[in-house]
């Protein structure tokens, strides 16, 4: 092989991985571009602490809030053994609250459901905590 | 020299296609995908996130109020009142707004004349300040859910005087058919009780429906109620 042809080659070869090394950072920049493209991740709230026998909490479902199925979860805070009673025109639910939140699966009728949920603290009928919803259950 | 320019130029050329067909993410698949391809991709992802959006946008402006309805005059809108004194019109659609009555279980469609002055109704739609565009209404039965303390037992006309969480008084009245319950404090079950169980002090969760007839403010029949008495809480 002549000297000259080696030399070409060897130019080549390094000008050829200079410009490849240059379109793949290229390629990378514009991806990132890209990704900022997409919608903003939606940041959850987050839950304030419960205060002994002070709060009622009620994280889910949201008052006037509507449901195409015939139950709900309703989801939220209290104090660790308080009396929780949920009452709806279809439906009376009494549970002791084993931990300072609950999560109880609940009926709804057809149309306006006015439901109330009411923790009573431990040991007193007097601090009472009193939260309403109205869930709309809609089928057309 | 010309050979070597010539060479270098040939080069530059033969690793462009290398490069351009390159997949950081998968550089041990066998399979080459373009770059073009990974753009439309990311494009297609991005239009359907957008479209996600967009719905969940539209979920959250419709929305339901209910009320009893104050007017009916006019062909384009009803005028109803919600609980919080605030009067909304709605507009109606001719083709699009549907009329439901809910019976129990089941909804029956009628039409808008059926709607009457005094109707509670629920109206499904967009909100915008005062005015709902109306997908559907339904015509329902209102029903209130109160709690609160017995404050007074009347054994002469079967009635309860109850001081409510709300501050208010209300006074229902035990029908015949009204389910009277109270909770057991040992297995904190619902148990049926008669009307010479409830007593003053006692705690109470009760039902009514309001059909806007009453005679009194605050006093309705109830539908049913479940007592908490005073036991559970000093045991």
């Amino acid at each position: 092989m002549k000297k000259e042809t080696t030399i070409a080659i060897f130019f080549g070869i390094f000008f050829g991985a200079i410009v490849a090394v240059f379109l793949i950072v290229k390629n990378k920049n514009s991806k990132f571009n890209m990704k900022t493209l997409s919608p903003a991740r939606t940041v959850t709230p987050s839950v304030k602490n419960v205060a002994s026998g002070k709060i009622l909490e009620v994280s889910s479902p949201e008052d006037g809030s509507i449901s195409s199925t015939n139950s709900v979860s309703i989801k939220g805070k209290t104090e660790k053994g308080a009396l929780l009673v949920i009452q709806s025109p279809i439906k009376d639910l009494i549970v002791v609250a084993e931990k300072d939140d609950f999560s109880i699966q609940f009926p709804l009728a057809l149309g306006e459901n006015n439901i109330v949920i009411t923790s009573y603290e431990k040991g007193t009928q007097v601090k009472t905590q009193v939260k309403d919803l109205k869930v709309y259950y809609l089928t057309n | 020299m010309k050979k070597i320019i010539i060479a270098v130029i040939f080069s530059v050329f033969l690793m462009l296609p290398i490069v351009s067909a390159q997949t950081p993410s998968t550089a041990s698949s066998e399979l080459v995908t373009p770059t073009l391809s990974i753009e439309e991709k990311d494009i297609q992802n991005f239009k359907e996130k957008v479209a996600t959006k967009v719905a969940e946008l539209r979920r959250e402006n419709n929305r339901a109020i209910a009320g009893t309805v104050t007017s009916t005059e006019g062909t384009i809108t009803i005028k109803f009142i919600t609980e919080n004194d605030v009067e909304f019109d709605v507009k109606l659609d001719e083709n699009l707004t549907n009329y439901f009555q809910i019976s129990g279980t089941s909804t029956k469609e009628i039409k808008k004349e059926d709607i009457k002055k005094g109707d509670y109704i629920i109206v499904d739609g967009i909100v915008n300040d005062k005015t709902v565009q109306a997908n559907s209404i339904y015509v329902d039965t209102l029903l209130l859910v109160f709690t609160g303390r017995i404050i007074e037992v009347n054994s002469d006309d079967f009635s309860i005087k109850v001081l409510g969480n709300d501050k208010e008084t209300y006074t229902i009245d035990v029908q015949s058919d009204t389910r009277q319950m109270l909770l057991n404090t040992t297995t904190l079950t619902e148990e049926k009780i008669g009307f010479s169980k409830i007593k003053e002090g006692d705690s109470i969760h009760f039902v009514v429906e309001k059909t806007g007839a009453e005679k009194e403010v605050n006093r309705f029949n109830a539908i049913k109620f479940l007592v908490i008495p005073q036991e559970y809480f000093i045991k």
